[in-house]
């Protein structure tokens, strides 16, 4: 037999016809007293997603950094073996401390990661009590549907003044911040760096656009790049573009992460011809070939998948050999 | 937008056409309100007075409203001139006002162009002057100089500074600053980004505009200004009753409305018809002015207040009307 774990500092919250408590519980107990049923475990009562143990882990390393602390409250479900008892006069719950005590209606990721942490802390939960299975699967969906994520473009924008930017990050931004200043840039006023509006790239897809050219960028800094990626971008323009009065497409998110994904292909090109010399008029040189082969209609209505794209504008630069 | 403007918009000051401050000061106001500190001592020139002094200032964003205020009203004043000119029925032949209409609305738009680049040629009057005075005097750097002299100023900015030198002509030597800022754009427009060819391409359109304005030996760029006094004080090149000696199509000169085509639109060569170049020439300055603010303000989100409040919504009335 288990013996039984007191809190106290409980409230008592009604929403409706639902009452639930509020307290904090220490993350270890939480730990070992929680459970979740995944679908895939349990087909008929099961609703939780399957774990994403690197996401558990990150939160675990988070904690154990020493300056994490997650204050949103888990919510749980006290099931009926755990013999959850609220005492309205000492404002205090007591539960059976069993493996199986309560089910996880939101934030299993974090419970996992408490569980992985070495760091002890103590967890803000709201525990309900007597819920039917519809209820507890309803009460999941409700929270799930209804809680809106915070857009990856804000994140980004914030990630600095967190100081929490890797290398790479710190150098997307500075690009990113000097295309949407420079008076010669061609993207600028195209860009949105914390939100996503129509016809202008966000910060996350400029970097999942440029991300896997920071190594053919090789030493060169933000600003020297500025300089190349913006000559390139507007031979790509003149090139391509213009002539079939496709500018616009430039800053729909598939064409222009094509586009990048153009950049190595080509600029290996000017090297090649011209030795390292990224004017807009080298860069011309091949984006006009390829602009007069092109099929309009792969960048007038591109599909979600960038790299077909990528293919046929590398197809159309291919020049035709004869003897 | 054709690429030489493309091209031109890169050596612009861009912050005139990022203004969402609702405010109505101009230049003058600027320099009025004394937000700056004197950044040299002042030196004296004639009568122990300064006709020339630079402010360094820590805030730009009101400096850029009050240019780009200024910008917006000589740029009203160009569009206003050059739509008003036209034919009337009962004088067919009559081009004399129309000439110096066209004259006005070039030298205003040369006005506006001018702080499209951060500079600006400006009157100053006593108590404007004053104020930088008793900035200079309470921070010791008046030099020991009486006053500084009240005027038409020559302004540009620098990083956080602007330096005033004072002019003498309000249209002459305007006609020179505005020629100086030519010869700066064709020398830095190899140092934009663009496809060779269009930088070939506004290179040309500048350096026809600059030679246009040097012609018949105008040293001071003031060519449109010699033929406005010709014809406003000679009653030359028979652009008033009888029209006798007039060389020009009527029906060509009477065009009002030729500055909404592009700026390389037009015949700037001369052909000894000044009249006819007058006006080519004016629509030209109007055209780039016009084309200039447009794609600067549309390339910025049309955010501009002074320009959506100003230049942009006059268009749109009388284009509607």
């Amino acid at each position: 037999m288990s013996d039984k774990v007191s809190y106290g500092s409980v409230s008592l919250v009604r929403q409706g016809d639902y009452r639930f408590y509020s307290f904090t519980m220490p993350s270890d107990v939480l730990a070992e007293t929680c459970f979740v049923v995944n679908r895939d475990e349990d087909p008929i009562e099961g609703f939780q997603r399957e774990l994403d143990k690197k996401r558990a882990a990150e939160i675990a390393n988070y904690i154990d950094s020493g300056l994490g602390t997650i204050p949103s409250s888990i919510v749980l479900s006290a099931q009926e073996d755990s013999d959850f008892y609220y005492d309205s006069k000492r404002k205090s719950v007591s539960f059976l401390s069993i493996n199986k005590a309560f089910l996880i209606i939101d934030g299993q990721h974090r419970v996992y990661g408490f569980k992985l942490a070495k760091t002890a802390l103590r967890i803000p939960v709201v525990v309900y009590e007597n819920l039917s299975k519809r209820d507890e699967s309803r009460l999941f969906i409700d929270i799930n549907s209804k809680q809106k994520g915070v857009p990856t473009e804000l994140l980004l924008d914030i990630k600095k003044m967190a100081e929490y930017e890797n290398d790479t990050e710190q150098y997307l931004r500075e690009l990113f911040d000097t295309f949407s200043t420079e008076n010669d840039s061609v993207l600028y006023n195209r860009l949105s760096a914390s939100k996503r509006e129509k016809g202008k790239i966000t910060r996350s897809v400029f970097n999942t656009a440029v991300k896997p050219l920071v190594k053919v960028f090789g030493n060169k800094n933000s600003d020297e790049i500025y300089e190349i990626f913006n000559s390139y971008l507007i031979a790509f323009n003149e090139g391509v573009l213009v002539p079939h009065k496709l500018e616009e497409q430039a800053f729909n998110t598939t064409v222009f992460k094509a586009i990048s994904g153009f950049f190595p292909i080509i600029t290996a090109r000017v090297k090649d011809r011209f030795g390292a010399i990224y004017s807009v008029d080298n860069y011309y040189e091949f984006t006009e070939i390829t602009g007069q082969r092109i099929k309009p209609a792969k960048l007038a209505t591109p599909t979600n998948a960038y790299k077909p794209i990528v293919d046929h504008l590398e197809e159309s630069l291919k020049q035709e050999f004869t003897l | 937008m054709i690429p030489e403007i493309k091209i031109i918009h890169q050596l612009s000051l861009n912050e005139i056409f990022e203004v969402k401050l609702l405010t109505e000061s101009d230049l003058k106001a600027w320099v009025a309100n004394g937000h700056y500190l004197v950044s040299e001592c002042l030196e004296p020139s004639t009568k122990n007075r300064a006709t020339e002094f630079e402010l360094q200032f820590q805030q730009s964003e009101i400096l850029h409203a009050s240019l780009a205020n200024d910008c917006n009203r000589f740029a009203q004043a160009a569009i206003e001139s050059i739509w008003s000119v036209g034919k009337i029925n009962k004088l067919p032949k009559s081009t004399g006002w129309a000439a110096v209409q066209m004259y006005y609305s070039a030298f205003f738009a040369a006005h506006a162009l001018l702080r499209i680049y951060g500079l600006a040629c400006s009157q100053l009057e006593g108590d404007y002057v004053d104020k930088v005075f008793q900035i200079a005097s309470v921070t010791e750097l008046d030099g020991g100089v009486s006053s500084i002299e009240n005027g038409f100023y020559f302004s540009s900015i620098l990083n956080n500074k602007i330096k005033f030198n004072k002019l003498k002509d309000s249209h002459a030597d305007t006609w020179l600053s505005f020629s100086k800022l030519l010869i700066w754009l064709i020398d830095n427009i190899s140092n934009t980004t663009g496809l060779g060819k269009h930088k070939s391409d506004a290179l040309t359109l500048i350096s026809n505009i600059k030679a246009a304005l040097h012609m018949s030996g105008a040293a001071k760029g003031n060519w449109p200004s010699q033929i406005r006094n010709k014809v406003n004080y000679q009653h030359t090149h028979g652009v008033w009753y009888p029209y006798k000696g007039a060389l020009h199509d009527h029906d060509i000169v009477l065009r009002n409305t030729e500055w909404l085509k592009s700026p390389v639109s037009f015949d700037l060569g001369g052909k000894n018809n000044d009249i006819l170049t007058l006006y080519n020439v004016s629509n030209s300055i109007v055209s780039l002015m016009y084309h200039l603010m447009n794609y600067g303000y549309e390339r910025a989100g049309k955010v501009s207040l002074p320009l959506s409040k100003g230049i942009f919504r006059l268009i749109n009335q009388i284009r509607a009307a």
